[in-house]
């Protein structure tokens, strides 16, 4: 396999996730630490313990993510499509 | 996508009771009550196809080349080996010759470059990995490559006088029968058997990151992280293998990375990905997140990095030979435990 394909492609978005979790570090404390807590009390952890704490985290990282498309992005979806009409078009990711 | 800094934390020995298994997944370090969990890992069941009746078949060999291959032949792929080359076994100067060694799983050899000439005479290096063997570097020890799985050796008895395996012994299937079918087999009498495992705790952060994401996201939790032999089988399972003069160590690494992210990647460029066959294919993105931001709240370093343990158990076994010292036999003692207090004072007394 060469060249741009589906695997090249999510292995660049997956490139993007550490920069853009940073953005949303203080959401990511608290839900660390909600998970964290059922640890060392009393709570088992059971499916959507911390769902609230974890919508709070889901909807920064979608907003970093709309927010700043990757240049990287732009140019190799232009690489790609040579003989049709070049649309820069910013891609929503982790919907 | 790089560590930041290594270190060495060396512990006691050990080795101890009876009995082999790997700890399976669900050994953490936190305490909950397991929910609905799925494809929990259970050692000893073999659930791919070929698997013998009574024979241990954990992890899919084929994936585990092709793994190794892919990560062969990356470009800057020796940004991934500082764990390999931390990883030393202890050859220092002193020690006897071997006329022919065996280096097994060496993949792109990084045990022969703290060899000398005066060490080892001749090396013969196996991997499951051609394009490894292929990429290995070179060293001023004459080698000769052979791709060979570790658990069917293509070698005659009684043919090398020292066997050395670096970081490759976690992806055997059936470990006691490696040990003793295949190395003891080849080693010559009083031939040295010397390894460096990942066990124990390697990877722990990890593994409970991903399980205490995964369960609070999806309600029940899968293994992500292959299971490891525990330090306190080790020395057992080397006594049944018919080694002599055991010698076992755990040494710990830490590496820090600046995220779950960059580990996970590291990994996969060190050609570590999981194998098992009960790995689940897919990661939800939900739960990567998830996992991102527990490990990062667990376990993170206050500068905002977070530290991988690899536990590396090193042993050492010698096949019996009648030179080697013996135990004595019961009832030829000629002293006493009771006279050891008298030596201990007439000591002191001279000293005075």
């Amino acid at each position: 396999m060469s060249g741009s394909n589906v695997w090249s492609r999510s292995r660049e978005r997956l490139r993007r996730f550490p920069e853009l979790l940073a953005q949303c570090a203080d959401e990511a404390a608290v839900y660390g630490k909600c998970v964290a807590a059922t640890t060392t009390g009393k709570r088992e952890l059971k499916k959507d313990l911390c769902a609230t704490e974890f919508e709070a985290l889901k909807t920064c990282f979608t907003n970093a993510v709309s927010y700043s498309p990757s240049i990287v992005e732009l140019i190799v979806s232009i690489a790609v499509l040579p003989n049709k009409p070049i649309l820069i078009l910013p891609k929503i990711k982790f919907k | 996508m790089s560590c930041r800094g290594v270190q060495k934390l060396l512990q006691g020995a050990g080795s101890g009771p009876a009995g082999w298994t790997r700890t399976p997944a669900a050994y953490c370090c936190c305490r909950f009550r397991s929910g609905p969990s799925r494809a929990r890992s259970v050692p000893g069941t073999g659930s791919g196809p070929g698997s013998g009746s009574g024979s241990i078949n954990v992890f899919n060999r084929e994936m585990k080349r092709r793994q190794k291959n892919w990560a062969a032949v990356l470009k800057d792929g020796h940004q991934y080996d500082y764990l390999r080359e931390e990883v030393k076994l202890g050859f220092g100067s002193g020690f006897r010759t071997f006329p022919l060694a065996l280096d097994m799983g060496g993949g792109k050899s990084y045990i022969a470059e703290h060899l000398s000439k005066e060490v080892v005479q001749r090396l013969v290096l196996t991997d499951v990995s051609q394009q490894a063997l292929k990429l290995g570097r070179r060293s001023e020890i004459p080698t000769r490559s052979v791709v060979a799985d570790e658990e069917f050796l293509p070698f005659r008895e009684n043919s090398f006088h020292l066997v050395v395996s670096s970081l490759s012994l976690h992806w055997i299937n059936d470990l006691p029968r490696a040990l003793s079918e295949q190395i003891h087999r080849v080693l010559k009498p009083d031939g040295v058997f010397v390894g460096a495992m990942a066990g124990g705790d390697t990877l722990y952060e990890l593994r409970c990151s991903l399980q205490l994401a995964q369960m609070e996201r999806e309600g029940g939790f899968s293994p992500h992280v292959s299971p490891y032999t525990a330090v306190t089988d080790l020395g057992n399972l080397l006594g049944r293998a018919r080694f002599n003069m055991l010698t076992v160590d755990v040494d710990d690494v830490q590496v820090h990375y600046p995220g779950i992210m960059e580990l996970m990647t590291d990994l996969q460029g060190m050609g570590e990905s999981n194998c098992a066959w009960n790995r689940r294919s897919m990661l939800q993105r939900d739960t990567m997140l998830a996992a991102a931001a527990v490990y990062k709240e667990m376990y993170g370093n206050p500068d905002g990095s977070v530290p991988a343990t690899f536990q590396i158990l090193h042993m050492i076994g010698w096949k019996p030979h009648e030179s080697q010292a013996k135990p004595a036999r019961r009832g030829s003692a000629t002293v006493s435990f009771r006279d050891l207090a008298k030596v201990s004072r007439t000591g002191g007394a001279d000293r005075s």
